[in-house]
């Protein structure tokens, strides 16, 4: 049915396989991970009663694991720093020291529960950023981002300016928490080959990082990965990486230490492995969104209006090259004459920080949107009007215009649509006997394309074939290109097959940063113009002619039946390609935002809850309009679960997680789900012919915890510059303001 | 042990470790893989079923669910919603037409939490899917579909009969049959609802033999309602508690409706709350408030004693080797409970604070006053400064201050991950004005919080 998702039948009798679901002719054996309970020393283990129990296959750890190779991750995630089991060396609690391998889940269960682990002499770690002072190092770069930034004397004019705000902001880690744990099946093929069956973000690349790891053929090395991705080469593989639906991922599917565990796990015991990870070790084996602090300064005119921003983030980094990209998007969002970005990176002992749904942008804007609060507050605007003073036709950061942004129509939509105009005053009280209060954002979050080659056939019989390994991760990538190809090929989506499996499909662009769609969507629509001009010469018909119900028709109106063209040409396969610039182009590319939210506080507890959360997006071009609503309604949901309770704690004594599991690392519940609406702005329709998609997923976290916290400061005067708003955060913040709920109600 | 019972409409045999639980052997031995696991231990309804016992259906979580607690019973899995031929139940049907699924992963869950809650025409969906987490819809979508499926007539095969006169599996089926045998194996773990014991199996890999079930014990799980109390067995289900507690004590019925889910409610029950003996459990506050009496028995051998009595220190209860609680019995009195529990999540978590409040007033006097926290204390523990503070007190603003300044006699709390000490001390104290103004009708939101 048309707009209705591909899988969603299976899903819903559960029938739809993840990894761990998956059954084979052999059935692998079964293997668990222990992991190190402290952060720093040598581990030694005792395997002797766990190999004693009948049911255990063999245990690896440092001394029989195969040694692994260097891998070049273009990911930065933690195998690019380091390989698991490749020494006593203990660098962060949670770090895999050990598999078990055994002939069932229970009885892998027996055996890890009969390892000794020992961790010998360690020294105190530091998981927490205010533990490091010593270790912070200014930085050029941040992950994906700058981390130094300059234009024109910012500190001057900062020390000039009529009004200035400083907001000193601290986040929490926190993991992405998807629903699905996860597994990983691996296994060795006669030919030295090795066959993976896994849900992983960004097929290809993680089909290297094995590849290199073992040391497989130049194929499966950076070498082959360069070819795939920029000339769409396909070498022989020796990886045959199987991807998988994934329950959820958010960024955490993204090389992760699994994938290495499970071959390692398979080489040992000589025969097919299911690695199965528990809630529990998701939490140090995958990755996290890290703590980040940052100094914000902010020197606007009598106006409001920016004129200096200075922005000092410090950021922690666990064991991998990943650095949450603070400093990429905060100088694109308002207009201002002068900006300096100085970021430092302490490494701590903690697992690899990795990706998760709106990195960096997220927690920038957060700071920088209390910072436009405190401005208004100063110069007597309203939240609404201090972002409009402040609007930016052209990208403030380089100048370069923007391919499309209808941020304006966006707060237009957002404000009408939530009543922000006519709001009742911040302090007032509810009939219930709670306290309003009333908070807005805006939304950004960058374009970017990267590269992908897809390979389409249009077949005699009727169908379309598309080869490219894309993620279907659940945000309905398979059903939104699927869209993409029917309607250029005038085909019904039934008739549309993704062969997206294996590593021999053609290179996709990872579902990563909302950039799968539109990056993979552009390949196929390249190849398809392509086939276009095959039948239209075929058919002696123009090459300007469009596939429309089985038909292929001039512009002039001359046609021919496609079957016909089909039956004189046979099968006909198109190469695209597209993204081979990474979306450098002359003009910016950004999704906007602007979110409204609506807020009752208790005042005895200083409980909080969101009454209404309104978006409105500009995305570009929406493919499937349900669908993309979806996700900005997950994603909307999800920054709330960001502004209010998400928080990964440390021990810092041993370096541990001490709310590793899903009872105590909160995430929402229906209950605590307000009323949401997103609403889709700007050209939602895109011209004929382009393809001018931007992210949607990512956005729509991003302006949600400064709305929340704003909402949070208008109700009760305390302003909270922590992330999540817990408990703590709202009681000192409220003490601070000094603020009476008496007065308030007076 | 040999277990029969149901699934999805056949009958099974299985012969099991007792502490196997339903969600690996569907998975691991019946290859049935619908029923998901997302935390394994209770946390997210990934593992939702549906299971069918002389009280109907109810939802429970399957990865805490020991296989020998079904015995006898019917079970139906995500496989068993759709019908014969693949037929779509009306929920997944709008499941698929309301978008309810994105990765999917959480949907047999909900397919299942919102099929029980479809035969049993509840509409209180909040309510009824609270135990259920989805990652990526937000939810919004998950609520449309249960509404337009709410109409919709239920399908034939959805209707389960548990299964009669099954063979005995060595489970003790009555009361004097429990003592008799705990007494003998005073080592033993018992279990109950097992949303404890469940966990330090999965969770902690623990070895528990020997066990003894005691949910076949029906004469445990009878709420009477005697001439001067209420007597409610120790194996009543937090769901039980629950449904009395809406008719006679409203705001702990509230107080339970935020216990856990409705998957862990339909399992807990409030004698494993008690003999657990954490400083966090839900029920101990307000039944202390309520002077509740604990009905403890050890062979054929009874003692009634105070609730609070029962909590001597942390870890440490008033109880013998071999002897467990029988029931808990509730005085009849005018109802002047009122109960406030404060959590970091406002549903599905663990209390941060739990204070109850039972105060009488007779010509503007407090003549009663029996308060009781959780989370306060290594145990649930009576404000007994406070309450005496009260006592033949005016009520006023005046004497709520006054008592306000005496918490901190009672109560040193810790800081934790839930709470900081100060936040806990203070919400404390704020709870008795609360109560002092719902009181008199006045709102709460003219209170000053000054820290
Ligand atoms: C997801 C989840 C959410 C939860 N939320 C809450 C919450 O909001 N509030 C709250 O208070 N608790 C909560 N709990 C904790 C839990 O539900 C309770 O502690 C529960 O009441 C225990 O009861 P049970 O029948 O499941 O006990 P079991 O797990 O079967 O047993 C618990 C302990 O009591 C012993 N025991 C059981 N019955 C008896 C008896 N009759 N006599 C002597 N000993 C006995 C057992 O041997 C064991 O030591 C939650 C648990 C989970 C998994
Ligand atoms: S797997 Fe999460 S509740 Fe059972
Ligand atoms: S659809 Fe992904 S967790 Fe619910």
């Amino acid at each position: 049915m048309q707009g209705h998702r591909i899988e969603g039948a299976d899903k819903v009798r559960g029938l739809a396989k993840y990894t761990d679901d998956l059954r084979f002719a052999t059935p692998p054996l079964i293997a668990l991970t222990a992991t190190s309970p402290v952060a720093r020393g040598r581990v030694q283990i005792d395997t002797s009663a766990a190999l004693a129990l009948p049911g255990t296959r063999c245990v690896i750890d440092h001394t029989n694991a195969p040694r692994l190779k260097r891998a070049i991750l273009i990911s930065m995630c933690e195998p690019g720093t380091r390989m698991p089991l490749q020494s006593d060396q203990v660098e962060y609690a949670g770090q895999p020291v050990a598999i078990v391998v055994a002939d069932s889940l229970h009885a892998a269960r027996d055996a890890l529960a009969a390892l000794i682990v020992t961790i010998e002499n360690h020294d105190a770690p530091a998981v927490v950023l205010s533990d490091a002072e010593n270790r912070l190092k200014s930085v050029r770069r941040a992950g994906i981002g700058p981390g130094a930034m300059k234009k024109g004397d910012a500190d001057a004019a900062l020390a000039d300016a009529s009004v200035s705000a400083e907001v000193n902001a601290h986040a929490a880690p926190h993991h992405q928490n998807p629903m699905e744990p996860g597994a990983v099946v691996a296994r060795w093929d006669p030919d030295g080959g090795v066959t993976v069956h896994a849900a992983v973000q960004w097929h290809h690349l993680d089909a290297s990082m094995i590849g290199q790891a073992f040391g497989l053929s130049w194929a499966d090395g950076m070498t082959g990965l360069l070819g795939r991705a920029v000339l769409g080469t396909s070498g022989k593989s020796k990886v045959r990486l199987h991807n998988q639906l994934s329950g959820g991922a958010f960024g955490r599917n993204i090389s992760y230490l699994a994938l290495l565990l499970a071959p390692i796990a398979a080489k040992v015991a000589g025969g097919p492995v299911k690695l199965v990870q528990s809630r529990r070790d998701t939490f140090s084996l995958m990755s996290h969104r890290s703590e980040v602090k940052q100094r914000l300064r902010v020197g606007a005119d009598t106006d409001g209006k920016l004129k200096a921003i200075v922005l000092e983030p410090d950021i922690a980094r666990g064991n991998a090259a990943f650095v949450e990209p603070i400093g990429e998007m905060p100088m694109q969002l308002y207009a201002h004459d002068t900006h300096r970005l100085t970021t430092r990176v302490a490494k701590l002992d903690l697992p690899g920080a990795g990706w998760m749904r709106g990195p960096g942008v997220a927690h920038a804007i957060f700071a920088l949107e209390q910072a436009m609060d405190d401005l208004a507050r100063q110069v007597g605007k309203d939240p609404l009007d201090i972002r409009l003073a402040n609007y930016s036709e052209k990208n403030p950061a380089n100048g370069k215009s923007w391919e499309a942004k209808a941020l304006l129509e966006a707060y237009e939509v957002g404000a009408a649509k939530f009543g922000w105009r006519d709001r009742p005053k911040g302090g007032s009280v509810r009939p219930d006997g709670r306290v309003s209060g009333f908070g807005m954002a805006s939304a950004i979050d960058l374009g970017r394309q990267f590269p992908a080659h897809a390979t389409v056939t249009m077949t005699k019989d009727g169908r379309v074939v598309v080869s490219l390994a894309v993620s279907e991760m659940g945000q309905g990538l398979l059903t939104g290109l699927t869209g993409v190809v029917a309607e250029m090929t005038g085909v019904s989506p039934d008739r549309v097959e993704f062969k997206r499996e294996a590593t021999k499909e053609g290179y996709a662009a990872g579902s990563i940063g909302s950039t799968g769609t539109y990056s993979n969507a552009a390949a196929v629509k390249t190849a398809v113009e392509k086939i276009i001009k095959k039948l239209a010469k075929a058919g002696g018909l123009p090459k300007s002619s469009k596939l429309q119900d089985g038909m292929l028709v001039a512009p002039n109106g001359e046609s021919a039946a496609i079957s016909d063209l089909l039956s004189r040409t046979g099968d006909l396969t198109a190469k695209g390609r597209a993204g081979l610039t990474f979306g450098a182009s002359k003009q910016a590319k950004a999704s906007f935002g602007a979110v409204f939210c609506e807020m009752a506080v208790d005042p005895i507890t200083l409980d909080v809850e969101v009454i209404r959360l309104v978006g409105a997006y500009d995305c570009g071009r929406v493919l499937q309009p349900k669908i993309a609503r979806a996700q900005l309604i997950g994603a909307m949901i999800m920054g709330m679960g960001q502004a209010l309770m998400e928080e990964t704690r440390l021990d810092r004594k041993r370096g541990h997680w001490t709310n590793a599991e899903i009872g105590e690392a909160l995430v929402p519940t229906q209950a605590d789900c307000p009323h949401v609406e997103a609403h889709f702005v700007g050209d939602t329709q895109g011209k004929p012919g382009a393809l001018d998609f931007k992210g949607i997923a990512e956005t729509a976290i991003v302006g949600v915890s400064p709305a929340i916290a704003s909402a949070f400061a208008d109700a009760t005067g305390g302003v909270v510059h922590h992330l999540p708003l817990n408990h703590a955060a709202r009681l000192a913040a409220v003490s601070r303001a000094q603020f009476s709920f008496k007065e308030a109600a007076e | 042990m040999t277990i029969t019972f149901l699934l999805n409409g056949e009958t099974v045999q299985v012969d099991a470790p007792p502490t196997r639980t339903l969600l690996d052997w569907l998975r691991e031995d019946r290859g049935l893989t619908g029923t998901k696991e997302g935390c394994n231990e209770g946390d997210c309804g990934a593992c939702t079923v549906i299971v069918t016992d002389d009280d109907g259906p109810k939802t429970l979580n399957a990865c805490i669910l020991f296989l020998p607690q079904l015995h006898g019973k019917a079970v139906r899995t995500v496989e068993g919603i759709s019908g014969p031929g693949g037929k779509l139940h009306p929920v997944q049907q709008a499941m698929i037409d309301h978008h309810g699924s994105q990765c999917g992963f959480c949907t047999p869950g909900f397919v299942v939490s919102m099929a029980c809650a479809h035969m049993k025409k509840r509409s209180d969906f909040d309510d009824q899917l609270a135990g259920n987490l989805c990652r990526c819809t937000g939810y919004a979508p998950i609520i449309r579909a249960a509404k337009a499926a709410a109409s919709e007539p239920v399908p034939d095969w959805m209707i389960d009969t548990p299964l009669e006169n099954v063979q005995n599996a060595h489970l003790p089926e009555n009361t004097d049959e429990l003592a008799a045998w705990y007494a003998d194996h005073p080592d033993a773990t018992l279990i109950a609802g097992a949303t404890d014991v469940g966990l330090w199996v999965t969770k902690q890999l623990r070895d528990l033999a020997p066990v003894a079930f005691l949910h076949r014990c029906n004469d445990l799980q009878r709420i009477d309602i005697a001439k001067d109390h209420t007597h409610i067995g120790a194996g009543c289900t937090m769901t039980q508690v629950l449904e009395w507690a809406s008719d006679h004590f409203p705001s702990y019925a509230e107080l339970i409706r935020r216990y856990g889910s409705t998957q862990v409610r339909n399992a807990a029950t409030i004698g494993g709350n008690i003999a657990n003996g954490s400083p966090i459990g839900d029920n101990p506050p307000a039944l202390i408030a309520l002077d509740a009496k604990l009905h403890l028995r050890h062979g054929d051998m009874q003692r009634v004693i105070n609730i609070e009595d029962f909590f001597i220190d942390y870890g440490k209860q008033d109880s013998a080797p071999g002897e467990f609680v029988e029931a808990v019995s509730i005085p009849h009195q005018p109802n002047h409970l009122k109960c406030y529990k404060l959590s970091k999540r406002f549903d599905q978590d663990i209390s941060a604070v739990c204070g109850c409040f039972n105060i009488s007033i007779e010509n503007n006097h407090v003549t009663a006053a029996r308060i009781a926290f959780g989370g306060m204390a290594g145990i649930p523990k009576r404000a007994s400064h406070v309450e005496q503070t009260l006592i033949g007190q005016t009520w006023s603003k005046e004497t709520i201050k006054t008592a306000q300044t005496v918490f901190s006699k009672d109560f040193q709390p810790l800081s934790d991950m839930r709470a900081s000490a100060v936040y806990r001390l203070q919400t404390a104290e704020n709870m008795l004005m609360r109560y002092y103004l719902e009181s008199i009708g006045e709102k709460t939101s003219v209170l000053e919080v000054q820290p």
